[in-house]
């Protein structure tokens, strides 16, 4: 498989989604709420006008704002979940290329991440309405940096991984059963996460490391990604249930995963 | 020879919520080269599963399955077969040009396809005029033919079918016919399944009948399962001469009125014998006509 062909099938995948009618509203929603989003911000930054610190000012009012927007990303995906896993009924799309003698392995990944880039675009336009806003008024773009270095690109990467490997075990799959449970497992260990983490730790270096382990945690397990967590500090106790939360979640991971692949198969029809 | 598919005590079952489903069960069959094979069963018989294992979008629980003598899930036994789904869905966005392109390049080191041999089969399945539409918004007989366009593509030794004429109008079933008639001729092997048998049964060579999972009855080319005998006679028909056709090796079933009698023959080899015995027995012929038994028959014969 070339480069070309793979990158074809990736915007296959990724157009592939929108086959799903529940796929589109979400989308559509997830429009029109960072319209919405953008316009309440807009409002918030009049008053910051004339602060003196208004840089600072608007990196505190991005971080509060992106805490709230990565709670609704999350909802966004578990709802954008649903028809990716489980309807794998509307897949049939790519039926006459999953025929065709291509690398299987490389035909997975590129499908899976043509599916997959909906989190990025949602990051982005994100990105974009808090640009325009700061632009708007005159505010520095700076405060962009922050947030985009710490909750774009750490766990977009966790995300990505978990998303793909997930992803790949659901193709795999063929068990709308199996896929309905793994999601009902992954709901409640996201959950228990959210009620495990948040309190405040002295040392940054220990908040940095359990916050990626946290997006990869949720991205793995959940396949979807908590950039919120980043604002939010862990205490020692709580990082210890944590891990233990992790281990279990791993645990119950690992084992779905080996049952998937011993009865790995695509299902069609 | 090799064969270009070929079942090996092969079961599947479906997973079920409080139990697997079992669809296939210890099933063995074999496709040569050159050799169509219709498969005709009820719905839920296994034939859709039978084809899906040979293309290797599942996996046999037990057996084994191979395409060219390769494994379907490697590279090489892909490049072997081409597939017609039963319900062709195509990706959105993608005009029918630009699918055939991106099919030609997935094709091209291992089974090398022109574009050229697309634009001949365009133009004969009378697709050429939609090049530029979008191929996901096609009509379903439309969908039907340009999935069969993809198989054909880079000519491969086995065409594997589920239900290629369903949807279509008669000019395409008789293209369809006749590209088929072609590939066969080119020593191509093709499994087909369909519901309408006596349509699909023109370019086979044999037919199996699948029941739960099982092959119930086998049908050949050439090979009548019955000879019907239709006669028309003045009656009365002599005394018990109904009873005693049907106690010779020749008559297998006897249905009579008062003016005619329907007698199935075993075999053609069973005609002369027993007009000889209507004759001898005094019956007042008046009309013999020989009917073809239709597949459709002997399905309803065989599935029960």
């Amino acid at each position: 498989m070339n480069a070309r062909v793979f990158f074809r099938l990736v915007g296959l995948g990724f157009v592939e989604v929108l086959r799903h009618p529940l796929a589109r509203v979400v989308l559509a929603l997830a429009l029109v709420a960072f319209g919405v989003y953008t316009y309440a911000m807009l409002d918030e930054l009049r008053a910051l006008q004339d602060s003196p610190h208004a840089r600072l000012a608007a990196e505190l009012l991005l971080q509060k704002r992106f805490a709230v927007l990565a709670r609704f990303l999350w909802g966004l995906q578990l709802l954008l979940a649903v028809p990716l896993f489980a309807g794998e009924r509307f897949t049939g799309a790519l039926d006459t290329f999953w025929v065709r003698p291509v690398p299987r392995g490389l035909f997975l990944l590129a499908r899976t991440l043509g599916r997959s880039l909906y989190f990025p675009l949602f990051v982005a336009l994100y990105l974009l309405g808090a640009a325009f806003a700061l632009v708007q008024h005159r505010l520095p773009l700076a405060p962009l940096a922050g947030p985009l270095v710490r909750h774009g690109i750490f766990d977009w990467l966790a995300v990505l991984v978990g998303m793909l490997l997930l992803l790949a075990f659901a193709c795999l799959s063929s068990s709308r059963f199996l896929h309905a449970l793994y999601w009902l497992l992954a709901y409640f260990a996201h959950l228990q996460l959210q009620v495990f983490v948040a309190h405040p730790s002295p040392n940054p270096l220990v908040d940095k490391a359990a916050s990626v382990l946290a997006a990869v945690w949720a991205a793995v397990v959940a396949g979807a990604s908590e950039p919120w967590l980043d604002t939010y500090y862990f205490g020692p106790w709580h990082l210890v249930r944590l891990l233990l939360s992790l281990a279990v979640g791993l645990a119950t991971n690992a084992m779905l995963v080996w049952y998937l692949a011993q009865r790995a198969e695509v299902f069609h029809d | 020879m090799e064969a270009a598919l070929a079942f090996h005590e092969v079961s599947k079952a479906y997973p079920a919520l409080w139990r697997r489903k079992k669809v296939l069960e210890g099933l063995s069959l074999e496709v040569g080269p050159g050799e169509a094979v219709g498969l005709f069963g009820p719905n839920g018989a296994g034939k859709s599963t039978i084809l899906h294992l040979a293309a290797g979008f599942l996996r046999p629980d037990a057996g084994k399955v191979t395409v060219g003598g390769a494994s379907p899930w490697s590279v090489q036994g892909r490049a072997f077969f081409g597939f017609v789904p039963e319900n062709p869905n195509f990706p959105p966005g993608l005009s029918l040009e630009g699918f055939l392109e991106l099919q030609l390049a997935c094709l091209a080191p291992h089974r090398p396809a022109s574009w050229e041999q697309a634009e001949q089969l365009l133009e004969r399945l009378d697709l050429a005029g939609a090049r530029k539409r979008q191929v996901s918004q096609f009509s379903r007989g439309m969908k039907q033919k340009t999935a069969l366009v993809a198989a054909l593509l880079g000519s491969p030794p086995l065409l594997l079918l589920d239900e290629p004429i369903s949807g279509l109008d008669p000019q395409a079933v008789a293209e369809v016919r006749q590209l088929l008639q072609e590939h066969r001729a080119r020593g191509g092997a093709v499994l087909v399944s369909s519901h309408l048998l006596d349509e699909t049964a023109k370019v086979c060579h044999r037919a199996l009948f699948i029941q739960r999972g099982r092959i119930v009855h086998q049908w050949r080319e050439g090979q009548e399962p019955h000879v019907t005998l239709a006669v028309l006679f003045e009656p009365p028909a002599p005394a018990r001469l109904w009873e005693k056709l049907a106690a010779t090796p020749w008559v297998a079933k006897v249905q009579a009125d008062s003016h005619r009698v329907t007698l199935a023959l075993v075999g053609r080899e069973a005609i002369s014998p027993v007009l000889l015995e209507l004759l001898q027995s005094g019956l007042a012929i008046q009309g013999v006509e020989q009917q073809r038994t239709s597949l459709e028959e002997v399905f309803c014969e065989v599935i029960r």
